[in-house]
């Protein structure tokens, strides 16, 4: 299964990465939304975890908008910050900071959504 | 039937209705009086022609006489150099067309009738039973022949004076009469005759206690025989009560009842019994208890002040019978020291002679007044001195019932005079809210509201950018309006200001709390990636993690102490870092070296990986690079920070064992250079070894969009 996380602080990104990979899935990494959209575009990513603060002019929300366009992939948000979520919207959100076990359940309950 | 008569009868006859009277016949008696005549060239002739003197004073008798059939009687004294001598009584009647007087002389007969007051009232007893001891007559005789008075025992009482044994020789009233009065007196004295020996008149008296008193007098005059004056009885009555009229009374007790209300008035006025005092209230006004009961005319005048007493002065010279009341202020000192302003009215009361017959003073406690004047102009300068500052204008109602507005109110209804003259209409038509505006006030003035408040946004020079804002408040409360217009546009553009730094400052505290987590993550993340690193020695995680942990709380504690909230300073930053070590590491044996611009601030976000970079070097330089056991080498950790063209240059140097022979940093697959590459790359940085003793590394990276925002700012 192919993952893509989004995430700006390298060493979060680093750490999502390898205990995806760990867990059996193909993980593309990017830190700003063009690189993600891009990835995205070129990749058959199943699932996104995607950060809201994440580098470049767009934010993650505005990202996961622009990727839905495209295709509709489930994004499980992680972030410190969800305010600016809608929660109507989107249902699942990994809060920071969490546990990384919480990553891969997270990712199993979209899977079977 | 004339030849009957004596010489004493004359006979006229009347002619032309009763107009002339023509003598027929001649008495003797009246041709005593007209001996230059022939007594042939007196009948024929008119009477009034005859006797021009008496025409006057005859001719209405006689037409009594003649028309209306009566029997008129006549009496005329005759005096010769002053002196009484004949009493002639004449009897005039018409009978047979003819009109008779018939003429007798008795000189005797003119003081018969009195000889019996002869002895009457010769001691002070029959006087006083006379005059009644519990009446206010009061009783004089005066023996002509003797020069000798009697007063009566009430005359005593009168004057106010002590009896005296030697008071029958002297006139003991004279003195006491008003010099401007004894004129009157004279010639009323001058009236007396044997025939008219009673006059009556009014005289004034000044009492040994000053008091004025009116009194009345009947003179009653006694003859002899001879027509010489004996005696003169006096009965005087006092009248001061009567004097004041009744209308005037009205007045002076309306006046006391006012006074009465009005505790700052006082009164200064004859009473009843003809003293002059003041009303109680002096003391009060005087504030000392000693004038309760003053009589004292100059109470007044003597606590003037200084600087008024001229002024006191030249008004009371001003009074006159042609200018009788003045009305002026001056200011005294009271007995406590205070300093009081009064009004004071003058008024004399003049006879129709010019005589001062009484005055008035009427005394008004202004110091209140004057001072709320005082305070009221203090007021009013305060408004115009505050409102200039606070840009307030006030409207009022004064005491008078007028709407009157501070200087402030109306430079902004002008609006400020300087800017733009315009008035009223001018001023609505600039209001960006003019409905609003008209709509409030209009239901203002027709009463429909008592209260109006809200703002108003005024356009100035129809620039939309030069607005100004208006508070305008009025309030109308038991009738009269007060109220005030302000210019708040600086405190609302202060308002704005601070709800936007509020904003900003909610932003930042959730940001804070954001970065807090999301940097909480960064350590989670890192406590993972190091327990799959070093699964069996958690003793290096918990090294490595006490020392990541201080390093961020660090960088925590100086963004809080920032004024943005958002930015360290590297040279403050690394100089606690390296205190920080050495706690941490309880060693004193490295020295830190730092080369640090003490103007470079970065934003957090920057900051972090930075400051993760630094401490894996340092972390390593400290495990690995020193030979602790070598005590004669100094160990030494250099870092050096400069920017250059919007790039960062951090340089880092020890002076250790450096890195083995061959060893890559790019490619290393050690946990510590993954963590230090991963960070590198989110700063957009290029790190490379550099010429060092030991190790030595430059990192290299753009000054992000974070930092490059801040020096806008800056």
């Amino acid at each position: 299964m192919k993952i893509l996380v989004v995430e700006d602080e390298l060493i979060i990104q680093l750490d999502i990465r390898i205990e995806l990979e760990d867990n059996g899935f193909e993980v593309f990494t990017a830190d700003n939304s063009t690189d993600a959209i891009d990835i995205v575009k070129n990749n058959d990513v199943e699932c996104i975890i995607m950060d809201i603060n994440i580098k470049g002019d767009k934010n993650g929300i505005e990202t996961t908008e622009m990727i839905k366009e495209i295709k509709d992939i489930p994004v499980i948000f992680s972030t410190a910050n969800d305010d600016l979520l809608d929660r109507e919207k989107y249902h699942y959100i990994i809060k920071k900071p969490f546990n990384i076990r919480e990553i891969k359940k997270t990712i199993e309950e979209v899977m079977n959504d | 039937m004339v030849s009957s008569l004596n010489d004493s009868v004359d006979v006229l006859e009347p002619v032309d209705g009763g107009e002339e009277f023509i003598i027929k016949h001649i008495g003797r008696l009246n041709m005593n009086f007209t001996q230059a005549y022939n007594t042939q060239e007196i009948v024929g002739r008119y009477y009034g022609a005859i006797f021009p003197l008496f025409k006057d004073t005859l001719y209405p008798l006689f037409r009594m006489a003649y028309l209306e059939n009566e029997v008129v009687t006549l009496i005329i004294n005759v005096y010769h150099h002053g002196r009484f001598k004949a009493t002639i009584t004449s009897k005039i009647f018409y009978e047979n067309e003819e009109l008779m007087i018939l003429s007798d002389v008795d000189q005797k007969s003119v003081s018969s009738e009195f000889e019996d007051y002869q002895y009457l009232f010769d001691d002070t007893a029959e006087l006083d039973q006379y005059a009644g001891i519990n009446s206010n007559n009061y009783l004089v005789s005066y023996n002509v022949e003797e020069q000798e008075y009697s007063w009566s025992k009430k005359m005593y009482d009168l004057l106010e004076i002590e009896e005296s044994p030697g008071d029958y020789k002297d006139n003991i009233l004279r003195d006491f009469i008003l010099p401007e009065d004894l004129a009157h007196m004279r010639k009323k004295y001058k009236e007396i005759t044997p025939y008219t020996p009673e006059v009556e008149y009014n005289f004034r008296i000044r009492t040994s206690s000053g008091d004025i008193k009116y009194i009345n007098c009947n003179a009653f005059a006694v003859y002899d025989k001879n027509n010489y004056l004996q005696k003169i009885f006096y009965f005087f009555k006092d009248i001061t009560v009567d004097n004041i009229d009744s209308q005037n009374l009205e007045v002076l007790k309306r006046n006391l009842h006012i006074l009465q209300k009005l505790s700052q008035s006082a009164f200064y006025y004859k009473n009843a019994l003809g003293h002059y005092n003041w009303t109680s209230n002096i003391a009060n006004i005087l504030e000392s208890e000693d004038y309760e009961s003053s009589n004292d005319k100059h109470i007044i005048e003597q606590r003037v002040i200084d600087e008024d007493k001229e002024l006191f002065k030249n008004f009371v010279k001003s009074l006159s019978s042609d200018n009788p009341s003045v009305n002026f202020k001056i200011r005294i000192l009271s007995k406590k020291g205070n300093i009081k302003h009064l009004n004071l009215f003058l008024r004399n009361n003049y006879d129709e002679y010019g005589n001062l017959m009484s005055y008035n003073i009427f005394v008004y406690d202004i110091t209140d007044l004057e001072n709320i004047q005082g305070d009221k102009n203090s007021l009013l300068n305060a408004f115009n001195s505050i409102d200039s500052n606070l840009k307030t204008g006030i409207i009022y109602e004064d005491a008078k019932g007028n709407l009157k507005v501070s200087n402030m109110f109306r430079d902004i209804i002008g609006v400020y005079r300087n800017w733009q003259l315009g008035g009223r209409e001018q001023f609505i038509n600039n209001i960006i809210n003019k409905h609003h505006y008209l709509r409030r006030y209009n239901s203002f003035l027709r009463k429909e509201t008592d209260e109006i408040h809200f703002l108003i946004y005024y356009k100035f020079n129809n620039y939309d950018d030069d607005i100004r804002i208006f508070e305008y408040f009025l309030k109308r409360n038991n009738g009269s309006v007060s109220g005030y217009i302000r210019d708040i546009t600086d405190v609302k553009d202060k308002e704005m200001e601070l709800k936007k730094l509020n904003n900003q400052k909610s932003m930042l505290i959730k940001e804070i709390h954001h970065r807090v987590k999301n940097n909480l993550q960064v350590l989670n993340s890192l406590l993972n990636l190091e327990e799959r690193f070093y699964r069996n020695k958690p003793d290096k995680i918990i090294d490595a993690t006490k020392k990541r942990i201080s390093a961020m709380a660090l960088i925590h504690e100086l963004t809080y102490n920032s004024h943005n909230l958002e930015t360290v300073n590297l040279k403050k930053y690394f100089d606690v870092y390296d205190e920080n070590m050495y706690t941490i590491f309880h060693d004193d044996e490295i020295v830190m070296d730092n080369d640090i611009d003490k103007d470079i601030n970065f934003h957090i976000r920057t900051v972090t990986p930075l400051v993760l970079i630094i401490n894996e070097f340092t972390s390593n330089s400290i495990k690995y690079a020193f030979n602790y056991e070598d005590e004669e080498k100094e160990n030494v950790i250099s870092k050096k920070i400069r920017i250059k063209d919007d790039e960062c240059i951090v340089e880092y140097r020890d002076n250790g064992v450096g890195l083995p022979e061959g060893y890559d940093i790019h490619n290393s697959d050690g946990l510590g250079w993954t963590i230090i590459n991963s960070l590198v790359r989110q700063l957009n940085g290029e790190l490379e070894e550099i010429e060092s003793e030991g190790i030595g590394f430059r990192l290299t990276f753009p000054m992000g969009y974070d930092e490059l925002k801040l020096e806008e700012k800056v």
